[in-house]
């Protein structure tokens, strides 16, 4: 039998959530293999997947149709495929419309929204076993010579009557019949998972399923020699006169940014030029240099050419927005700071229209980051704002730009590890609690294949083989789509509506749309995208700025601090650097005395060669040594390579430089180095890695370099991969760092309590951050009914100097609007009582308890029993009876000892204003032989100590070759605890308990890093059992 | 009166299993999202797991312990067990009530009436000697109280007070230095007072009483009124029932004969206590082992006279066990005599009654079951399941079969698909193929046909995917 030629038309992807069991690359791969001449990917009612099956497609070269499939009411099923890109503009338009107006995830159309606005699509009816004529004669109707009836052969055993019922059919209509496979799998072996989706779609198990499940596994991709036994021919070839008509490829979709950013009469091109001539006259009063007018001259050139005048206008517009005080209402606004990061962010342009503080001329950004000829890549440009304040700025972009033009990138959200297991193991019939546990038993560093093996070790009788069943369909599950969630915010904004170019839905959060591409998608695609990021330290930077604005002092914005203060780098250099922007994580305060930044530039590489990209590329180390050298005595595999390393002393560290190596040593062109940037990223997915270093190596053993140097560069290439940072991001950051290091140096008491008002952001809590302004001299007041805001304030000290008063806001259970009426009462007259506090804040007992229990009453009551003794007796007496509530005598009651009132603190606020639990129990540690963080400094190498303190962190770092960290804070300081992996497993009940912890161990100092290599642990929780542990672990 | 009270810290544990094992074993509750451990055995706290300790903690400490879930279906069997055990020491037994919560789960309590059996037993000393040296046997870990308040002698069983206090007055100075995290309250309140400093039970009675009822509710002042004797404390006291009937479940199966003793001794030795209480004997009492999917097997012991000895109990217990195969490993255990050194005969022959013809299907299905048996009559009905064999199941004659919507299948499916060799070519219509059922370890990837014989008859047949044999599966009428 000849084999014929076959195109698939009905083929729906992971991403028709739950019903599909491929990703689309597997189909369309799988579609290739088979000799298909063709696959028309028609996730239902969805978009989402097309991007990553035309990536595929061309990769293999298939034709890539693109489609979409629906179910409506009365059972009508349809296929919809877009000839031409108005056809795929109706058929966005159509999932948007079943999308918008529905719960998110779902979508609903009526057959009236069909029989509209579809005039260009071609329609695949695929009508069910008792199809009325009356839905053909419809087809006929609103799909006139563009209808189809789509005849699925999967094996029933009424195949054949269905056949020739809708050759009959087809007959009395003029509809001609074509073949389909309704395909939801690229192999047959994915059958299992298909089930299994199935059941996790219907909220059953398997068994359950029943008929919901297909009776077999023929909805899969088949070898054309099966479908000729299985088809007439004449719906086979119809196959491939539908594929013929559809010649559209989503390349060609067409995009406009939104015009109206540009005044009447102008062009966006004089625009933008007067924006940035308006800018350098700003930055540079007294004339910029030549190079930096070249330099403007070649970025504007340059934009003109890709046209990509809007986006910078748009960036320009938004941020400009931000900083104004002017909301979109009319009213005044507080500005929102906000700092522009990326590759194009740090171009002359930006820094002129303020989308950026970092001048350009301190870092050497290599020029073709910012745009290129070559690429067709568009611009990058992210803008941090205020985390708390972002969603004023998005919520701007929309009133500005209108919802149908503006919409947020989505995220793909996959199944990981534990949700994976979590449904697979329901789907098979594990109860919620097994299937919990052994999900949670997965938190820990396990990875996946531990499965089966943790199973057996938490004593459950689950069956062998339904274990074995769970892995490997969690196996597959993994990085399936699971639904689309919004992007952390990047958006699209368009000339047009957006919805013609891509399909829009709901997000989760109420006003917000999203579209159904993620970031790769739009990248892949060419859209721009802006990105409206949020950064707590801004957040936290303003709050410090206007406590410093109310007590005077200043300075109230960041160009007010002075730049190069030896002061704050001596700060950086002894890693001091708790609670600042960056370079706070014990890995990075581990590298600052060992690479003293002592300038901006230092920390635009100390916060780009601690991550773990240059850690794995072996970087630092060669980086260290290479600092120490003379500039004469650096080695360079190449004087071509000079000019590209110079800057980092010889050893890469920033993404930037892998690729112009890549340009100078191994004859890259800069798009294909550029390329290989998008490559790293990417490359545990696509694989597409082994094509570079092929290239790579090849180029560079020709222009003479060892093959070790070469290896070494792909080595690096390969760690860089998800992390390598660039140094345009880099750049913006170290400015943070630098001011928010000398907000620290310098308003330590501002700093600390501005941290504490933006929390919950950064790597350390308000208790650490406390201590920390502690040791620094700064004097910390209690909660106080009577003088706290909610948020932490200022005060003098004796000294007139800053003190921090803490606000209610730490006070657990006490709600924000509670501690705004507490203060809303004060203002009216000052208080007499606890129970006035209650009345005339109108608080609850659960609030009153909570305030009484953190010490907030300590001005109006003797102590704090007897303030939580009246905050019990609370009631609520309706109307006139409320103001005279019943008084009552205070019973006896004992003083809390010192030792109390530090727990108190620590359960109801988790830090405590009065002495370290450890200062307090210091005497018998003293007894005990236990020393304090701040003796370690003065011990030599190699001795042994014992050291205590609360634990803080425990850290196991994928870069540590299981090695565990942890962090005992005592009174002077944070011990720092080095687990090797035998000491871990001796001692893993204590460490994973213990919330006091006792090490001995011996010190290690290297350049003022002190640590302690455990050899023994204690527990000396039962110490400070009414404690709770506070440790963050493991993330 | 004078409280003799029994509390039980260990019932949620031991009331599913009653031998100690050395593998390290708790028993956990889920409240909300978290799992918590509610006991330990002693394996289990020598390796630093505690009550109340976090489950998922406890898996880090140690990834292997075996977890049980509390069941306070066996906690309640055991309690009531006990109770009627307790009946050979006194005439006024009270059972307590079980705990949901965490804190309270390990108080679990019996009481005794003993100032009316001290004479009978010779005295204080004799009476305790011979409760525990029964209670031991019992196998569980107890702590005992004895004080004139039923609440008094419970706090000071909890604390582990072993000191008899007879006048309520010694009761007052001797608990006033007590914990009141010890109190029979809810968890918040003796929380909340430590919170406020209060300690002590002297420091919570010194206490404003208003203020206190005010903050905590009057059923604590109650409560403590009831604790130190100066309010009445009224219970319904635990009726011995006129037969008896006792339950025991597994935690899990128990696949071991030889396990089955441990509960077995245990349930005898209550069981003796029970007689003992009666005083009387049994001649004849029934063994009930339950499965999960089978019906129970029924083990009923008879003596030649009357006794109520518990080690001949277990032998001739044993000895019939060893000579029965169980159906399938047991879930639950029951032990059940409703004769009592009397036997009376009593005898129902289900197969005298004549038949007769019935119009009424009902009738006629009744008669079956009543003349067959339960197990030999059942009806059909459709399954929604892809697999032939699995597409049907027995069913209840008399009930409704749900409507499902299948493809046309034979009425008459062979038992066992069986092989066949296809001669010359048949011809084959209906052709569908069935692939489902992986989940079971049954997966089929078939293609079925129909297979018509030269004499006209109609055959199901498939061709199995993975081995290309052939099978007939059943017959078209």
């Amino acid at each position: 039998m000849t084999v014929d030629r076959y195109a698939e038309l009905h083929c729906v992807s992971n991403f028709s959530f739950l019903r599909g069991a491929s990703h689309p690359g597997e189909l369309v791969y799988q579609a290739h293999n088979l000799g298909y001449s063709a696959l028309a990917l028609t996730d239902e009612c969805s978009m989402a997947g097309v991007v990553r099956a035309l990536e595929a497609a061309e990769d293999c070269g298939l034709q890539l149709i693109v489609g979409a499939e629906f179910r409506c009411p009365n059972d009508l099923h349809l296929v919809l495929l877009a000839p031409s890109q108005r056809a795929y503009a109706q058929i966005c338009q159509l999932i948007t419309k079943g999308r918008i107006d529905s719960a998110k995830g779902t979508y609903q159309l009526a057959r009236g929204d069909l029989e509209k606005d579809l005039s260009e699509c071609l329609a695949l009816w695929v009508a069910p076993r008792n199809a009325r004529p009356s839905e053909a004669r419809w087809l006929r109707e609103f799909f006139p010579d563009r209808g189809w009836i789509a005849v699925p052969m999967l094996r029933r055993p009424d195949d054949s009557e269905h056949l020739a019922a809708m050759q009959r059919l087809g007959q009395s209509f003029g509809l001609p019949l074509v073949a389909s496979g309704d395909v939801h799998m690229h192999i047959e072996s994915r059958r299992a998972l298909q089930d299994t989706m199935t059941a996790i779609r219907q909220g059953c198990t398997v068994r359950d399923a029943g008929h919901r499940l297909f009776p077999n596994g023929e909805r899969h991709l088949r070898p054309r020699h099966v479908l000729a036994e299985l088809y007439p021919r004449e719906l086979l070839e119809e196959t491939l006169r539908i594929a013929e008509r559809c010649k559209f490829s989503l390349r060609s979709l067409q995009y406009h940014y939104p015009n109206e950013i540009v005044p009447a009469g102008r062009t966006a091109t004089q625009h933008l030029r007067d924006l940035t001539e308006l800018g350098i006259r700003r930055r540079w009063p007294k004339g910029e240099p030549a190079s930096v007018r070249a330099t403007i001259e070649k970025e504007l050139a340059l934009i003109e050419r890709k046209h990509y005048e809007h986006f910078f206008l748009t960036v320009h517009e938004i941020t400009e927005w931000a900083r104004s005080e002017l909301a979109d209402d009319g009213g005044r606004k507080k500005p929102i700071l906000c700092q522009g990061r990326g590759s194009a962010a740090n171009s002359i342009v930006c820094y002129a229209l303020g989308i950026t503080e970092v001048n350009p001329e301190d870092i050497s950004v290599l020029f073709e980051r910012f745009l290129s000829d070559e690429r067709d890549e568009p611009p990058d440009i992210d803008v941090d704002f205020e985390h708390e304040r972002r969603e004023e700025v998005i919520q701007h972009v929309f009133r500005k730009y209108g919802r149908a033009r503006a919409a947020i990138a989505a995220t793909v959200i996959t199944y990981q590890p534990r949700s994976a297991i979590r449904e697979v193991g329901k789907a098979l019939g594990l109860t919620e609690d097994v299937v919990g546990r052994l999900a949670k038993s997965h938190a820990w560093w396990d990875n996946w294949e531990r499965l089966s093996a943790n199973i057996q070790a938490m004593g459950m009788h689950v069956d062998d083989i339904v274990m074995r069943r769970l892995c490997t369909l969690v196996k597959d599950l993994l990085n399936f789509p699971r639904h689309l969630s919004q992007h952390v915010g990047g958006f699209v904004i368009a000339e047009e509506p957006i919805s013609e170019l891509v399909p829009i839905e709901n997000a989760a959060m109420p006003d917000r749309t999203i579209i159904q591409w993620d970031k790769n998608d739009l990248e892949e695609l060419g859209l721009l995208k802006v990105d409206v990021l949020a950064l707590g330290m801004l957040t936290a930077m303003r709050k410090t700025f206007e406590l410093l604005e109310t007590a005077g002092t200043g300075p109230t914005a960041m160009d007010q601090i002075a730049r190069g203060d030896e002061a704050t780098y001596d700060m950086i250099c002894r890693a001091d650097t708790i609670g600042v922007f960056q370079i706070e994580s014990r890995a990075q305060m581990s590298m600052l005395p060992r690479l003293k930044p002592r300038t901006y530039y230092d920390l635009v590489i100390e916060i780009a060669i601690v991550r773990p990209g240059p850690i794995k590329g072996g970087m630092v180390h060669p980086y260290l040594q290479r600092r120490s050298m003379r500039d004469e005595d650096i080695p360079y595999a190449s004087d071509a390579l000079r000019p590209v390393l110079a800057k980092t002393r010889g050893v890469p560290i920033f993404q930037e430089q892998v690729m112009q190596i890549a340009i100078v040593a191994a004859s890259f062109t800069p798009g294909e180095a550029d390329q290989l940037r998008r490559a790293m990223g990417a490359w545990q997915r696509s694989g597409k890695m082994s094509m570079y270093r092929d290239k790579l190596m090849s180029g560079m053993l020709a222009n003479g370099y060892t093959p070790e140097f070469a290896e070494q560069i792909y080595k690096q290439i390969e760690g860089f991969g998800e992390y390598g940072f660039p140094e345009s991001h880099s750049a913006s950051f170290a400015l943070l760092t630098y001011f928010s290091s000398w907000l620290k140096c310098h308003r330590p008491a501002a700093f600390i309590a501005g941290l504490i008002n933006s929390q919950p952001m950064g790597f350390y809590q308000p208790s650490q951050l406390l201590e920390q302004a502690k040791r620094q001299g700064v004097k910390v007041l209690p909660v106080d009914v009577t003088v706290s805001d909610y948020d932490c304030t200022l005060e003098p000290d004796e000294h007139g100097n800053h003190a921090i008063r803490l606000g209610m806001r730490l006070v657990k259970g006490l709600r924000r609007e509670e501690a705004m009426s507490v203060v809303a009462a004060r203002a009216s007259a000052p208080f007499t009582s606890v129970e006035d506090v209650a009345y005339r804040a109108g608080l609850k007992s659960r609030a009153a308890k909570a305030l009484a229990q953190s010490g907030g009453f300590r001005s109006l009551s003797e102590h704090r029993n007897h303030a939580f003794w009246s905050a019990l007796g609370i009631e609520h007496l309706p109307g006139a009876l409320a103001a005279n509530a019943a008084r009552e005598p205070a019973p006896a009651l004992p003083v809390p000892t010192e030792w109390e009132e530090v727990q108190r603190d620590y359960r109801q606020m988790g830090l405590s204003t009065g002495r370290h639990p450890m200062a307090v129990l210091r005497p018998k540690l003293r007894a005990s032989g236990i020393s304090t963080r701040s003796e370690l400094d003065r011990m030599r190498n190699g001795r042994t100590v014992r050291v205590g303190g609360l634990v803080t962190h425990l850290q196991h770092p994928q870069t540590a070759n299981g090695v565990i960290f942890a962090s005992l804070e005592d009174e002077t300081g944070i011990n720092n605890i080095v687990f090797w992996p035998g000491v871990f497993e001796a001692y893993r009940d204590r460490i994973l308990q213990s919330n006091f912890m006792v090490v001995t161990g011996e010190v290690q100092s290297l350049e003022s890093v002190v640590h302690v290599v455990a050899m023994a642990v204690e527990d000396y929780s039962h110490w400070v059992r009414t404690l709770p542990r506070k440790s963050r672990d493991f993330h | 009166m004078l409280w003799l009270c029994i509390t039980l810290p260990q019932l949620p544990l031991e009331a599913l299993q009653c031998e100690q094992s050395e593998r390290p074993t708790v028993v956990t509750v889920l409240e909300g999202n978290v799992r918590s451990v509610v006991c330990c055995n002693p394996a289990a706290e020598r390796v630093g797991l505690k009550p109340a300790m976090n489950f998922t903690t406890a898996l880090a400490i140690l990834p292997e312990v075996i977890a049980m879930e509390r069941r306070l279906s066996a906690e309640q069997a055991a309690l009531e067990r006990l109770a009627t055990w307790a009946y050979q020491f006194s005439g006024t037994v009270i059972v307590g009530e079980l705990f949901l919560d965490l804190q309270r789960a390990r108080s679990t309590a019996v009481w005794l009436e003993i100032g009316a059996s001290l004479r009978l037993f010779g005295g204080f000393r004799k009476l305790i000697e011979q409760l525990e040296a029964e209670l031991r046997k019992l196998s569980y870990s107890y702590q005992l109280g004895i004080a004139p308040t039923l609440e008094g002698s419970a706090l000071l069983a909890r604390t582990g007070v072993r000191v008899a206090i007879t006048s309520v007055e010694a009761l007052r100075a001797r608990i006033g230095s007590v914990s009141v995290r010890w109190l029979n309250l809810d968890p918040w309140i003796p929380e909340q007072l430590q919170t406020v400093g209060v300690r002590t039970v002297g420091m919570l009675v010194a206490l404003p009483r208003d203020g206190v009822a005010k903050r905590f509710g009057p059923e604590v002042c109650n409560y403590l009124d009831r604790l130190m004797g100066s309010a009445a404390d009224p219970r319904p006291t635990y009726r011995l029932p006129p037969q008896y009937h006792a339950r025991f479940e597994f935690e899990a199966e128990v696949h071991n004969t030889e396990a089955l003793l441990f509960p077995l001794r245990r349930m005898l030795r209550e069981f003796v206590g029970f007689l003992r209480a009666r005083d009387t004997g049994v001649q004849k009492f029934t063994l009930r082992f339950i499965h999960r999917d089978a019906v129970a097997t029924v083990l009923t012991i008879g003596l030649s006279m009357p006794d109520r000895n518990s080690e001949r109990f277990l032998a001739l217990a044993r000895e019939r066990l060893e000579h029965t195969a169980l159906a399938a490993a047991p879930v639950a255990l029951e032990l059940s005599a409703e004769e009592f050194a009397m036997p009376t005969g009593m005898h129902i022959d289900m197969l005298s009654g004549a038949t007769e013809q019935s119009e009424e299907l009902g009738h006629t299905i009744d008669r079956l079951v009543a003349r067959l048996g339960e197990a030999q009559v059942h009806g059909v009905k459709a399954v929604a399941e892809h697999r032939p064999e699995n597409s049907w199941a027995t069913a209840d004659p008399q009930h409704a079969r749900p409507h499902l919507d299948f493809p046309d299948r034979p009425l008459w499916l062979l038992p066992e698909p069986k092989p066949i060799q296809l001669s010359g070519m048949p011809v084959l219509t209906g052709a569908e193929r069935i692939e489902s059922g992986w989940w079971d370890g049954g997966d089929v990837r078939r293609d079925y046909f129909i297979a018509r014989t030269q004499q006209g008859a109609a055959l199901w047949i498939f061709k199995d995917l993975n081995d290309g044999s052939w099978h007939l599966h059943g017959f078209w009428s």
